[in-house]
């Protein structure tokens, strides 16, 4: 009986099933790197500006296609992605290493489908900054 | 308030702060503290058994109504008692957490004038989860369940009041949501009985 009561008011999650597809941009011919993001989620202190959602890599600049599970909690979808130049798997490095890194804004969320253009041209910022 | 209007010299107010009861007796227990406030009520059915009724919420944030029974193991100069209760928990809000609890107590306390109270329990919860997934093809629904483990515990000390009331002070030490940090809290309350041995 109780849990009858309460069976009313289960947690809901949704998530949306998004076809991302971005097209990344670059002067060199290098691996990308980068992440599928939700951007505007959640409230007062749990504000979070950009909200991982996935990883995905490109043997070079070309065109990103991948369907990503997206909770619905969110104003937006971000693809941020950089470019390893040097080939070490770090984006920048302490010794002057400059990698070019770009991010780009879809309204299309809540939705199923997001077309996005990527160009990589500034350097050493992380998906935070692109937030600001 | 009801007990209290019961004809009975041999009420037990400790009943329900040390557990199990004799057939006829029933009581009822109000509790007020950070975080946990609640209720309980609970009457004999005979040979040491109790039916009991229990509502706690945490700051009001976390709801745990629950049904079981008591059991007197003891009952000399020290009082060992157990229960079983199962129930619901209910959290809604960012860490939004519902379903199913099951819970088991052990308690134990020496009669007296000033009783001591050492409780230890553990329940576990059955969290369910509604999932949507909206795609092309349209919307997709599904159930899970997830576990929980709350180890349940407190210290206390209750005072008799007459052949009805007894009132009770105490620290809740409850470990909600194993292995999440949980910060202890206290209490006070106050227990009425009413019934005939």
């Amino acid at each position: 009986m109780i849990g009858l009561l309460f069976a009313a008011c289960l947690p809901t999650e949704t998530f949306y099933s998004v076809e991302v597809t971005a097209t990344v941009t670059a002067d060199a011919d290098a691996p990308v790197y980068g992440e599928v993001l939700l951007a505007d989620t959640g409230d007062g202190a749990l504000a979070v500006p950009m909200l991982w959602v996935a990883d995905f890599s490109l043997p070079s600049p070309g065109t990103l296609s991948l369907t990503v599970l997206v909770p619905d909690v969110g104003e937006g979808l971000a693809v941020y992605a950089w470019q390893d130049l040097d080939g070490d798997g770090l984006l920048c490095a302490p010794d002057g290493d400059t990698e070019p890194t770009g991010a780009s804004f879809s309204d299309d969320f809540p939705g199923t489908a997001a077309t996005l253009d990527v160009a990589l041209s500034a350097p050493c910022l992380g998906p935070e900054r692109y937030a600001e | 308030m009801i007990a209290l209007l019961l004809p009975a010299a041999l009420a037990a107010p400790l009943d329900l702060v040390l557990g199990g009861a004799d057939a006829g007796t029933y009581a009822a227990r109000a509790q007020v503290g950070f975080p946990w406030t609640g209720a309980s009520a609970q009457v004999g059915v005979g040979k040491g058994w109790a039916l009991r009724a229990d509502y706690e919420t945490a700051s009001f944030a976390r709801h745990q109504p629950a049904l079981g029974v008591g059991y007197r193991w003891l009952d000399r100069r020290w009082r060992i008692t157990g229960e079983a209760m199962a129930g619901w928990v209910y959290q809604p809000g960012t860490l939004a957490q519902s379903g199913p609890s099951g819970e088991l107590r052990i308690r134990a306390g020496r009669t007296g004038r000033v009783v001591p109270i050492v409780n230890l329990g553990m329940q576990g919860i059955l969290p369910l989860t509604r999932t949507v997934v909206i795609s092309d093809g349209g919307e997709e629904r599904s159930l899970s369940a997830d576990t929980g483990l709350t180890l349940t515990g407190g210290l206390g000390v209750a005072v008799p009041i007459g052949a009805r009331l007894a009132a009770e002070a105490g620290l809740d030490l409850d470990w909600v949501d194993v292995p999440t940090i949980s910060i202890p809290g206290a209490y006070v309350a106050i227990s009425v009985a009413g019934g005939e041995r």
